[in-house]
């Protein structure tokens, strides 16, 4: 498949490299399609999500499990099902989560725990999916460590 | 949309399988216990407001600061491993 995008220039990829994700992400149901990018993200935990019919759709991701031991993650039969499985086993699926990096300051970069993206690995096919699990934030700081130049903890 | 009248203790059913009962009303708050099948995801309506707004902020990301991600997740692995006991050097 080749395809158009806002941040990667054209790109050319194998038909298998394609993720459908169910429903899209939350709040942009349009876009089903996308592959996982390495672009600009060589060397850190990053990579970008970026969606095959819309160029100017991508989300910067990352596996939760660097940033949380124990990363738990259970959904529901319904879930399941649409995915194809009977239930949810880690082995078979791949996890990843949106990072949000504001513009005026990067090192406040969060990433989303409380919505993971999963996706099988056999078909390919996941989906967004919303953790009952309230001790997940939407907002988890990923650097919270690191404090900026000059200011002290 | 249909209004129904409950007091505390009191219960509606929805369909055959979900139930939603009024366990506690202090003030202007409502304690609800829902019963629904495990096919059926219940989350309060602003968890979704606020993940599609986090989703819609995440997509106005542009670029990576690839240098400055890998100082950071550098610096940040340091004090991880600091914080499990040991000084930082001077």
């Amino acid at each position: 498949m080749k395809f158009r995008t806002t941040r990667f220039g054209e790109l050319e990829l194998p038909d298998s490299d394609a993720i459908t994700l169910l429903k899209g992400i939350l709040g942009f149901p349009e876009s089903e399609r996308f592959v996982l990018l390495e672009h600009d993200a060589e060397g850190t935990p990053f990579k970008w999500l970026q969606a095959v019919e819309d160029p100017s759709l991508a989300f910067v991701v990352m596996d939760p499990h660097l940033l949380v031991s124990g990363y738990d993650v259970c959904f529901d039969e319904e879930t399941a099902s649409e995915l194809g499985a009977d239930k949810f086993n880690e082995e078979n699926f791949a996890m990843m989560v949106i990072v949000n990096i504001p513009r005026d300051n990067p090192i406040h970069m969060t990433a989303n725990l409380r919505a993971p993206i999963v996706v099988r690995l056999d078909t390919r096919v996941g989906q967004q999916i919303v953790l009952s699990n309230e001790e997940y934030p939407i907002q988890h700081r990923i650097f919270q460590d690191v404090e900026e130049e000059g200011t002290s903890s | 949309m249909l209004i129904l009248t409950r007091k505390s203790g009191e219960t509606i059913r929805i369909g055959d399988n979900i139930a939603i009962s009024v366990i506690d009303i202090r003030g202007n708050q409502v304690r609800l216990g829902i019963t629904a099948p495990r096919n059926v995801s219940v989350h309060r309506q602003e968890v979704y407001e606020q993940i599609e707004e986090q989703n819609t902020q995440a997509a106005q990301v542009q670029a990576l600061d690839k240098a400055l991600v890998q100082d950071l997740w550098q610096k940040q692995g340091c004090k991880r491993d600091l914080s499990r006991g040991g000084k930082p050097k001077p």
